[in-house]
């Protein structure tokens, strides 16, 4: 190989290097990643009961569409859902009604930002939703992992809606 | 010779078994090198000032304030949220992390409690997940009847911070 051509080879491979490195970086700076913000529950929601004692609505309803991010606090994206109430178990909602979810996509971090494991509704499933008045009346904001119970099927959709029937009519109180 | 690799790696398996089944770690953190440095915002500097010190004095990451010469790891906030169900949350971000305290809870909360939720926000600042009902880590800080790390939370703490 003469000077020359060991140049050109040279340089053709330091291009292909950065090249390469650049759209590599740039895949990787694009794929989102996800952050998990972990709370304090003021109350041991596993316990259905104090669950929906704590909710203003107890509801099943199907997702129609997301409808967008807000960021009533200013420091985490929240989701905004509407939803049609199927069914309300306790609270007087009914037609279409906005659910918050705390969580969403944020663009300064280029995160999805999930509270604990509490994945973002999904449009067109149906859930067993447990939620507090937000925003003035203008939406209903619920409870992260316990109040976004997916329906599922079948057996399984009769087993949650007793369930939950119980512990509408058990309900503990919250009391701070 | 097979043996004796077979044995080191039972015992090997055995040693990280118990760490991966019952420890609770979140995989994050706000410590750099050792150390979390915060910034204060919150009005509730008792509550604040008791997970400082309750953690700090574990001994193995220093928790101490901001400074000139420091950047900050942490900040602690607070929010006034009725329609959310918690009274603490600690959220990973780029620059400081943030701590925020939900005063429509915490108001209402004697200061033991208030000490509570400062705490188990800490913990989380450390890296710690939740964990058992009769812990500081439980994932309602109220509920355990602490306000301070108990064995397994110190457990965790010492994993992860050796």
């Amino acid at each position: 190989m003469n000077i020359a051509t060991k140049h050109l080879s040279s340089a053709a491979l330091a291009l292909a290097l950065v090249l390469g490195g650049t759209t590599l970086a740039q895949r990787y700076a694009a794929q989102p990643r996800t952050i998990h913000v972990d709370v304090s529950h003021v109350s041991d929601f596993s316990d259905t009961r104090k669950l929906a004692g704590f909710a203003d609505n107890v509801f099943i309803g199907r997702v129609l569409e997301k409808t967008g991010t807000h960021s009533p606090d200013g420091v985490l994206p929240e989701t905004l859902f509407k939803v049609d109430v199927i069914r309300s178990l306790k609270g007087s909602l009914s037609g279409t009604v906005a659910v918050n979810q705390q969580g969403g996509f944020s663009a300064e971090e280029n995160a999805m930002i999930l509270i604990e494991e509490d994945k973002l509704l999904e449009t067109g499933k149906v859930y067993m939703f447990a939620t507090r008045t937000g925003g003035d009346g203008a939406w209903q904001t619920l409870v992260p992992e316990f109040g976004d119970l997916h329906m599922g099927n079948g057996v399984q959709q009769v087993d949650v809606v007793q369930k939950f029937e119980k512990a509408v009519k058990e309900q503990v109180k919250y009391q701070p | 010779m097979h043996r004796k690799i077979v044995v080191a790696a039972v015992a090997l398996a055995m040693l990280i078994a118990p760490l991966s089944a019952f420890a609770h770690f979140l995989g994050n953190d706000s410590v750099d090198g050792r150390e979390i440095r915060w910034e204060d915002y919150t009005a509730y500097d008792d509550a604040r000032g008791h997970a400082n010190s309750t953690w700090d004095a574990l001994g193995r990451v220093n928790i101490a304030p901001d400074s000139a010469t420091t950047i900050a790891d942490l900040e602690w906030r607070d929010a006034s949220r009725s329609d959310v169900s918690w009274d603490g949350m600690w959220s990973a971000r780029t620059g400081a992390d943030l701590i925020q305290l939900n005063s429509y809870y915490l108001r209402n909360y004697t200061t033991f409690k208030r000490r509570a939720v400062a705490a188990h926000e800490q913990g989380h600042a450390l890296g710690l997940a939740h964990s058992y009902s009769n812990q500081l880590m439980n994932s309602c800080s109220t509920c355990s009847g602490y306000n301070t790390p108990q064995s397994h939370d110190r457990s965790d703490y010492y994993s992860l911070w050796p």
